[in-house]
């Protein structure tokens, strides 16, 4: 990367006044004699001593353990930016109880017993769950709130009665000292002009009796956050970062204001709803004093209770925090998914596996590609298209040359049951002769610049211009341009990726627009920024859902996220490069993701920069099967890198690692259901499952897939050993491949590594669907039949889920047509149940084995009974060796209800 | 019709209904009845033929109008028809057309095209063979006639080798000799200008003009003492003895035996301050003179290199030994133009005998395509294969011309002659040196029919040319 071309904190304005900002005197007093209380809702008014400025303070408490904390001027000279369509919740308040009310303090507690204590001078609001203090505002007296003014004038020249001046009161304090950059900022050779001058927010947060903390992505960083002491903040803005590097908190293209901090006893998330320029300082008084103190400091303080301190600033709108109380992780990820929406349910095919690259040049070549795998026998669901399909970068059409007959080339790839996804930029080239442009163009739907004018900006088509998706009407006439009628060629078969919406415009200040461009309603783009790249998505989401008459799911790839952006898609980790690290950061990448909502998420598979020798895309073909979205991809300068590129044992451990995916591509389906219904991300880390076992805090190198799979993917160059940690005391895992047994609370160091090794465990106490025929895509294995695998734990219990559906519309939500089942296994019998029973899906597939882990004694029979019908007695073998348990062809549907008994 | 599903008929005795069955990979035994039951037993998949029930399992396609023809068992009751009758679809989920008939007879048709087209391009290579040999023989034989002219002109040149070396010894004899009086002439001149210069320092030192310098004329020169003690006073014994006693010397006496000794210490007086400087611009002219001596004979060489045209310059020789130098450079310069052209016969030959070397195909098929190119047209550009040379890629809007390429060699495997590769082409940025691989196939006429860039910088040609057809030598399927 070139940082000479992304701002550092000293040479952000408002990062500088809000970073450096030491109140000396606490500045914010709550005035309680103004104190209403309404329902849920808490209000009064704030004063600024220094300079008079009155503000609003509102507490919420709402439903399902959670507050929201908002925060701004009374009488603003004009109205802030307040971010809108991130929110969906109803934010239904609950009543409260006032334990304690005086002039000083506002004592309030939820039904749930957690409390809320509100200081007046300084102002400080101060969280609990039960008796613990969890999270605390203002504590340090980091509230800086720049209200609108008016530009000073430049200074008059000196008076002749200076005295007669001195003399004079103070009349209006309300100006703050001038500080540079407040009117005008310049960075490199852009000037922003700043018409409504200072307007940053900025506040302190500490969370109590924390050591960890985890969220506001996007960063090339590791899952837990690093203290920030020396280093810049983490910086949150949506930038297109040119070969990006890892491990440091520079700002990337998606920004989720959304941090969450976990210890032995609760997780609680905290989201800080603004759309501008966001910093975030990290402190934490154990890791700091660590690093920095002396030792006998160290000592003497050891009984200290730990806390980390964040710092959170934004260039504009106001102060508006939920805090999601948890006090488990599944709370949190519930409350959060409440609050900004969670993941829908995606289609089958987009979980499974895609073929991508920069370019697949033209029909011949997609062809080509298909027969690929047709030929060497790997499956893959999806093939895309890169920006050179278009006519000349004018999305929504084709390059009459290279793709003359697209319909064909759609109807050849359907024919396999494969989808293909084209991309779709929001930058509009400016050619009069392009009907989308022209469109906008009449209709005043672009981006204005500070002047008034059509934003004009470079991007791939040359001068281009950017519709306003934040305007409603903007995206309904967006929409409508995918319309099979109006996206000629296209079927729906065909879904989109959106790229370059952070927006990415090469000749703006750090890649996208200036912060003075003017979007709706007169706010300025600083307002919003943020946010372009997910209106851009749901816009499209729209598209979708309207040339379907919304029967079809959408999929759509975005590579610009803001908190809530989870609604509409997929999103991958950007342009990476094809090295060993940024393998090993695409976990906790992911894993940031997952546990800020946008769960559906990837890397390149191989990195899009430079070649990947064939090593280095095998390992990264296993990690990927175990991540959410799984697609390949690679810049047009690089060699191809078809899987069958590689050699013939490349292919062969490329083809294992695909197909391990397709395996589980009903377990996966199961989680994203899950996921739809409760929050809680397909890709965990491994705390989530164990929230007590502090040792895997900061654990990014190994994940869980669900509650039952456990992955440590192999992410060095020549690995000859690797170490795993089993987490769960008195809980089991097995080796999926070698049947081993490992005991939790443990941990071992394999050296028998080769090439085809990918440790992956399954958890004692779980039962995973699997489908093990092989196919050319996910199209061809619906009525696949089923493996049950039953890994057993120490009391001889397993239990697990089954979810699945037509894997393409909507009809699972508007007419239960799905099938889900719990299946459990105790006192030697394996027991399948409906868990939904009007359900109206019909399926062919059945049930061809069960395998059982762990069973200690080699049973007499095995019997199948099916409901209100007979009994089958049923072959199997055992292994005593390894206590496994194969039971040959059950033959049963597998939504009908039946039990295994073994004697 | 097969018993079993999914096996072809040579396999069929392999599956006996009548016996339980032996995985084909006999790692396990299982009753008849478990065979193609949609559940695969066999680790090698060999008792499910015909289901998608084993991962690593074949399908025998029946299809009766056409040939055997295997899938993989994965592809059985998928949905797709992947047998051309059909037949590994029988779950009813699709319907498949039978289209073996159709099939069968393109293939046939195919079969036909390429019958053709083997035996007519086969009779085209036999031209190009011929061709190749002609091509050959052309250039053997302008090598022939090139060593022949070669071999002249070496006789030539060696004769005017001699002719040069002996006018060139005449040349510098005579220029010896010239030189020699050249040099006395100016020994003569220098002697006269010193005896000059000691007359009018002996006017200068004789006070009273009597002819005669004598010791008390000279004590007045009191800037002599520094060849004695240096005390700063200059007596008149010191000036009789440097005088060596005479009373008196006439012009001829000071000229031989003082004029040396004194004439670097005689401060000229009142003249003085003025001749000082004048004997600073002596020096300087002299030094002057100097470096123009020491151009002279690099200015002289400048019309001597310039054989072809002798500029006429003011000869500091005689006319004699111009004549001779002058005869002397006309004979180098033929003798020069001679060595140059035999130089370049060599090259000339050598041009062909690298040709002659080059593997031009088993019996010389591509000798006639040395010094071809074939093109291509595409929206933007023009490609260029000149084999055995190099590949080049031409933009229509511009005229600016990339290497894509330079010959390196066949390719490998069982036929080389199927691929050409160049590398070495122009550089890309961030990236490789471009590099083309050509595909050669058999056609009727050589022609470059389609490039591409399937990689970025690494170009992709079709060249189709009679050069590689084989004869017709596999029969068509006559089962059919």
């Amino acid at each position: 990367v070139d940082r000479n071309n992304f701002k550092s904190c000293a040479q952000s304005g408002f990062c500088k006044r809000q970073r450096d900002h030491n109140p000396g005197e606490p500045t914010y007093k709550a005035d309680f004699a103004t104190l209403k209380i309404d329902n849920g809702h808490l209000s009064c008014q704030v004063e600024n001593v220094k300079n008079s400025v009155l503000f609003q303070l509102d507490l919420f408490l709402l439903k399902d353990n959670r507050l929201r904390f908002r925060f701004n001027e009374l009488n603003p000279l004009k109205k802030r930016y307040e971010v809108e369509g991130v929110i969906v919740d109803t934010l239904e308040e609950e009543k409260f109880v006032v334990v304690r009310k005086d002039s000083e303090l506002v004592e309030l507690k939820n039904g749930l017993n957690n409390k809320v204590a509100l200081y007046a001078n300084p102002l400080k609001a101060e969280f609990y769950i039960g008796d613990y203090l969890v999270a605390s505002f203002n504590s340090k007296n980091l509230l800086k709130f720049e209200h609108l003014r008016t530009k000073p004038a430049p200074p008059e020249p000196p008076q002749e009665n200076a005295e007669a001046q001195a003399e004079q009161p103070v009349q209006n304090e309300s100006q703050d000292s001038e500080e540079p950059d407040m009117w005008e900022e310049t960075y490199k050779t852009h000037t922003d002009s700043k018409p409504n001058g200072p307007q940053s927010v900025g506040m302190d947060i500490s969370f109590h009796d924390f050591e960890h903390v985890y969220g506001i992505p996007q960063h090339a960083d590791k899952f837990a956050l690093r203290s920030t002491a020396g280093a810049d903040p983490y910086r949150l803005y949506n930038l297109d970062v040119f070969e990006y590097e890892i491990n440091n908190g520079m700002a990337l293209y998606g920004s989720i204001p959304y941090i969450l901090a976990h210890n032995k006893k609760f997780t609680v998330g905290l989201l800080w709803l603004n759309a501008a320029e966001t910093w975030i300082d990290v402190r934490s008084n154990k890791a700091d004093k660590s690093i920095f103190s002396k030792v006998a400091d160290f000592i003497t303080k050891s009984n200290e209770i730990p806390q980390i301190d964040t710092h959170w600033f934004s260039e504009s709108g106001l102060i508006d925090i939920y805090l999601m109380l948890g006090p488990k992780s599944t709370d949190v990820f519930r409350q959060y998914g409440e609050l900004t929406g969670n993941t829908p349910l995606p289609p089958l095919f987009s979980i499974a596996y895609h073929q991508c690259r920069w370019n697949y040049n033209d029909e011949d070549d997609v062809k080509n590609v298909n027969a690929g795998f047709e030929e060497h026998q790997i499956p893959m669901d999806v093939i895309w298209l890169d920006i050179e399909h278009t006519n000349d970068k004018r999305y929504f059409t084709w390059d009459s040359i290279k793709f003359p007959t697209p319909d064909q080339m759609m109807e050849h790839l359907s024919s396999f049951g494969r989808k293909l996804v084209t991309i779709v930029d929001p930058h509009i080239k400016s050619d009069s002769n392009y009907h989308v442009y022209s469109e906008a163009k009449e209709k005043g739907y672009f981006v204005k610049d500070k002047n008034g004018n059509d934003l004009d900006g470079w991007c791939w088509p040359g001068s281009s211009a950017w519709p306003d998706f934040l305007n409603d009407e903007v995206k309904n006439w967006w929409s409508t341009k995918f319309l099979l009628e109006n996206y000629k060629g296209t079927t729906l078969d065909t879904y989109t990726w959106n790229d370059m919406n952070e927006p990415s415009m090469f000749n703006g200040p750090e890649i996208t627009f200036p912060k003075d461009a003017v979007h709706l309603n007169g706010f300025e783009h600083r307002d919003v920024h943020n946010l372009y790249g997910q209106n851009l998505v749901k816009a499209t989401f729209l598209g979708h859902m309207a040339r379907s008459n919304g029967q079809r799911r959408p999929f759509i790839l975005t590579r610009s996220t803001f908190a809530g952006s989870q609604r509409y898609g997929a999103v991958w980790t950007g342009d990476n490069t094809a090295e060993w690290e940024h393998l090993q950061i695409s976990i906790p990448m992911c894993l940031t993701f997952s546990v800020t909502g946008m769960s559906f998420c990837g890397s390149d598979v191989g990195g899009f920069f430079k070649n990947p020798d064939s090593e280095l895309m095998i390992r990264w073909y296993q990690a990927a099967a175990y991540q959410p979205f799984f697609r390949s991809h690679a810049h047009i300068d690089t060699k191809r890198r078809e899987p069958w590129l590689f050699g013939e044992e490349a292919i062969n451990l490329i083809r294992d690692a695909i197909h391990s995916r397709y395996s589980l591509i009903y377990y996966w389906y199961t989680l994203f259901y899950f996921n739809e219904k409760t929050g809680k991300p397909p890709m965990l880390p491994i705390w989530v499952e164990f929230p007590e076992e502090n040792e895997f805090y900061d654990v990014d190198d190994q994940h869980m897939v669900g509650s039952a799979i456990m992955v440590k993917p192999i992410t060095t160059k020549g690995a000859s050993s690797v170490d795993v940690k089993f987490p769960g005391n008195n809980e089991i895992w097995y080796d999926v491949k070698s049947l081993r047994t490992f005991q939790g609370g443990s941990s071992t160091t394999f050296t028998d590594i080769t090439l085809a090794t990918v440790p992956v465990f399954h958890r004692g106490g779980s039962i995973i669907p699997y489908k093990f025929r092989l196919r050319r895509s996910t199209t061809q294995m619906a009525d696949d039949p089923f493996t049950l695998i039953v890994c057993l734990d120490k009391q001889g219990l397993a239990s697990g889920h089954l979810y699945f559906d037509d894997g393409l519309t909507f009809n699972y939500n508007s007419s239960k047509e799905f099938v889900l089942r719990e299946f459990n296994f105790s006192n030697n019998k394996l027991i399948s149940k409906n868990l939904e029973m009007s359900s109206l899906f019909k399926t062919y597939a059945w049930l061809e084995r069960v395998i059982i882990y762990g069973i200690k004694t080699e049973p007499k029979k095995v019997t199948l009974e099916e409901s209100g019908s007979k009994s089958t007695q049923l072959q199997f073998s055992f292994d005593s060796k390894s206590n496994v348990l194969l039971i040959r062809k059950p033959g049963v549907n597998i939504n009908t209800d039946w039990s295994i008994l073994l004697d | 019709d097969q018993i079993v599903r999914g096996i072809s008929p040579e396999r069929a005795s392999l599956y006996d209904p009548n016996k339980p069955f032996t995985c084909l990979d006999g790692s396990l035994t299982i009753p008849f009845s478990q065979i193609n039951d949609d559940y695969c037993d066999c680790r090698d998949g060999s008792d499910e033929p015909g289901t998608a029930a084993c991962m690593n399992g074949q399908f025998a396609c029946q299809n009766l109008d056409y040939i055997v023809q295997y899938i993989p068992s994965s592809r059985v009751n998928d949905g797709i028809c992947d047998c051309c009758d059909g037949s590994d679809e029988y779950s009813g989920k699709v319907q498949c057309e039978n289209k073996c008939v159709v099939l069968a007879a393109k293939m046939r048709e195919e079969e036909e095209k390429m019958r053709l087209l083997r035996e007519q391009g086969f009779a085209k290579r036999q031209e190009l063979i011929m061709l190749g040999e002609e091509f050959k023989k052309t250039l053997e034989a302008k090598v022939a006639e090139l060593e022949d002219k070669k071999s002249k002109t070496e006789s030539e040149k060696n004769e005017l080798e001699a002719k040069k070396n002996e006018a060139e010894s005449k040349a510098n004899e005579a220029k010896s000799v010239a030189d020699k009086i050249l040099e006395e002439k100016a020994r003569e001149e220098e002697r006269a200008q010193m005896i000059k210069k000691a007359n009018e320092l002996f006017d200068l030192l004789d006070l009273n003009k009597d002819s005669f310098l004598t010791p008390s004329e000279l004590v007045t020169r009191q800037e002599l003492d520094i060849l004695f003690d240096n005390d700063g006073k200059f007596t008149i014994e010191e000036s009789i003895q440097l005088m060596d006693n005479s009373e008196s010397v006439n012009l001829e006496v000071f000229i031989s035996g003082y004029y040396d000794k004194l004439s670097p210490h005689v401060k000229v007086e009142e003249q003085g301050e003025e001749q000082q400087p004048e004997a600073e611009q002596e020096l300087e002219t002299t030094e002057e003179l100097e470096i123009d001596a020491d151009q002279e004979p690099e200015a002289e060489n400048v019309p001597e290199a310039d054989i072809s045209e002798p500029v006429k310059t003011e000869s500091k020789y005689d006319a004699g030994t111009q004549k001779l130098i002058d005869e002397s450079n006309e004979a180098r310069r033929l003798f020069e133009n001679s060595e140059r052209d035999s130089r370049n016969i060599e090259r000339e030959i050598e041009d062909i005998n690298k040709k002659l070397e080059l593997d031009l195909g088993p019996k010389g098929e591509f000798a006639s395509m040395i010094d071809k190119c074939f093109e291509f047209e595409d929206r933007e550009y023009i490609y260029k294969l000149c084999p055995f040379d190099r590949t080049v890629q031409k933009s229509k809007s511009n005229h600016g011309e990339t290497s894509i390429g330079n010959w390196k060699s066949w390719g490998d495997g069982e036929n080389k002659y199927l691929q050409m590769r160049f590398d070495n082409g122009l550089g890309c940025w961030n990236g490789p040196q471009r590099s083309t691989n050509v595909i050669v196939t058999c056609g009727i006429e050589s022609k470059l029919t389609s490039v591409a860039e399937p990689n970025r910088c690494e170009y992709e040609m079709k060249f189709e040319t009679p050069a590689v057809c084989e004869p017709n030598s596999s029969p068509v399927h006559e089962e059919l």
